[in-house]
């Protein structure tokens, strides 16, 4: 793969031409700047750019125009500072099978391990994997519990799991590998109208636990009042 | 305008265009033609834009009733075409009455073919796109492939002159391609990799998310923190177990496998025409 520069913008990476339209940036140090640079570059709006994919460690940039061009809108664009929300996510612990993996590994009894989630700072993470899933970062080792061998069917809509040291949301039933504890009075993701995500990477995120009766009220408010709230 | 009503609905037929761009950020996929190549033919054919939706065929095709006067054209994996019984060489468009049945069979060469219509498919948009996601069941037809007893249905049907336009054999892979490839990222974690030299084959149990590769097993070395990173159609993945993955148009985002090789735009197409079962080698491109 052909390398090209080593700059954009304010940012040290390295690019690397992958197909006529497709660039992977690689950032030269590992540093919390190349979050950022994936923000930007997400913030920009520009025609060019097509489609981004970020992670930690990389990002794919699906780009029809000159990097030159890019470098100079990167250069005068505004630093992002400051950005990241805190949210708080209602979510109603359900009786998962799971729980005995839970207490298996870790030792905790449902409630004892609740208490301790519900004091976790979660970090959003780079989506990806696939539509309507959102990684959390930050689960503390003694949270850990591993994921599934083989992943089984979950069947409940915005489920909230753990596995290894994520925490995450499946939007959508599919085959899970990681164990379902809960479940959130309402979806992150809107796929229906314009795919939008009510997080964004680097966000903060504390879970909420509410009853089954809250849950039902709250599943009755329309979801972008409830996170304008 | 009720078009036409599914008989037999293959194997996998899904509506497919030429995909759902901007969306990838979110994890979701671009999906669209596996073959934009043989599709862009098909809706030349049909005098349309080449990312405008068509009926995607993997494998085997379909047989449908004409439920009124309409012109079809089909392109890309060669399959016998019979209109009402009578087999036709599908290099132009032709016009059936209502009552027509045409019937597309088993593909003898290539993978995917397309068939398309003199008007609009409607279907059940999603972001901008008519492409099927099935892991989702979004877009084309109720998100999913298609079903016998299913109706399609067409909307800005115009005129098409069936003897205009006739077009060559889509150029399918020979017996035994040889499949370009550059080097992935991840390149390097193979320690054996001569292997990848030698005659290899497409699994049977491929779909339009990734293509399982059968191999001599490849031995790869994973770092434990090995971090997700991002993927995009065509990138190869090897599992652990020394299986290589090619990922597809419907496959995730991100993944945290080895991306060992990477298949550029054109040698994709190349690839997805090979059969299921279909042997193949692979040429590493050296930098």
């Amino acid at each position: 793969m052909v390398r090209l520069n080593k700059r954009l913008g304010k940012y040290e990476v390295e690019i690397y031409k992958m197909d006529s339209d497709l660039y992977r940036l690689v950032p030269k140090k590992e540093s919390k700047n190349f979050e950022i640079l994936g923000l930007q570059l997400q913030n920009l709006k520009l025609a060019q750019i097509t489609d981004i994919i970020c992670t930690d460690t990389e990002i794919f940039l699906s780009f029809s125009g000159k990097f030159t061009e890019l470098n100079e809108v990167l250069k005068s664009a505004k630093q992002l500072t400051g950005q990241a929300k805190s949210w708080k996510l209602p979510v109603r612990f359900t009786k998962s099978v799971d729980w005995q993996r839970v207490k298996d590994q870790t030792g905790l009894k449902r409630k004892e391990y609740i208490a301790e989630l519900l004091k976790v700072e979660f970090k959003v993470a780079p989506f990806g994997f696939q539509p309507g899933f959102v990684y959390l970062k930050g689960l503390p080792k003694k949270l850990q519990v591993s994921r599934k061998a083989t992943p089984v069917f979950n069947s409940i809509k915005n489920a909230f799991a753990v596995g290894g040291p994520y925490g995450g949301v499946y939007t959508y039933p599919s085959p899970a590998g990681w164990n379902v504890l809960g479940q959130l009075a309402l979806p992150i993701f809107d796929l229906n109208e314009d795919a939008i995500c009510v997080f964004n990477v680097g966000d903060t995120v504390r879970l909420v636990k509410i009853s089954k009766v809250e849950f039902h009220s709250l599943q009755d408010s329309t979801t972008t009042d409830f996170w304008k709230r | 305008m009720e078009a036409i009503r599914i008989l037999h609905a293959g194997l996998f037929t899904t509506i497919q265009d030429g995909g759902r761009i901007g969306y990838t950020k979110l994890g979701i996929p671009r999906s669209g033609f596996l073959d934009p190549k043989a599709a862009g033919y098909t809706n030349i054919l049909l005098n349309k834009e080449p990312t405008s939706a068509l009926l995607e065929m993997i494998g085997v095709g379909i047989k449908f009733e004409a439920l009124d006067d309409i012109s079809f054209a089909v392109h890309g994996a060669k399959g016998k075409t019979l209109i009402d019984s009578k087999e036709v060489n599908p290099n132009r468009c032709f016009s059936i009455h209502k009552g027509c049945v045409v019937e597309i069979k088993s593909f003898d060469k290539g993978r995917v073919a397309y068939l398309g219509f003199n008007g609009k498919l409607k279907t059940d948009e999603f972001l901008n796109s008519s492409s099927t996601l099935s892991t989702v069941n979004v877009g084309g037809k109720k998100g999913g492939r298609l079903k016998k007893h299913d109706v399609l249905y067409l909307e800005n049907i115009y005129d098409l002159d069936d003897t205009q336009l006739e077009i060559g054999n889509y150029a399918l892979p020979s017996n035994i391609p040889i499949v370009s490839v550059y080097k992935g990222p991840e390149f390097s974690s193979i320690s054996n990799p001569n292997v990848l030299a030698k005659l290899i084959k497409v699994s049977k149990d491929s779909n339009r998310m990734a293509a399982l590769i059968e191999s001599e097993s490849i031995q790869i070395q994973i770092a434990e923190n090995f971090a997700s990173k991002p993927l995009w159609p065509g990138m190869i993945q090897c599992t652990p177990s020394g299986k290589l993955m090619v990922m597809l148009q419907d496959g995730p985002t991100t993944g945290g496998y080895p991306r060992v090789l990477f298949l550029q735009k054109e040698q994709l197409c190349l690839f997805n025409q090979i059969p299921a079962g279909g042997s193949f080698k692979f040429k590493i491109i050296e930098d």
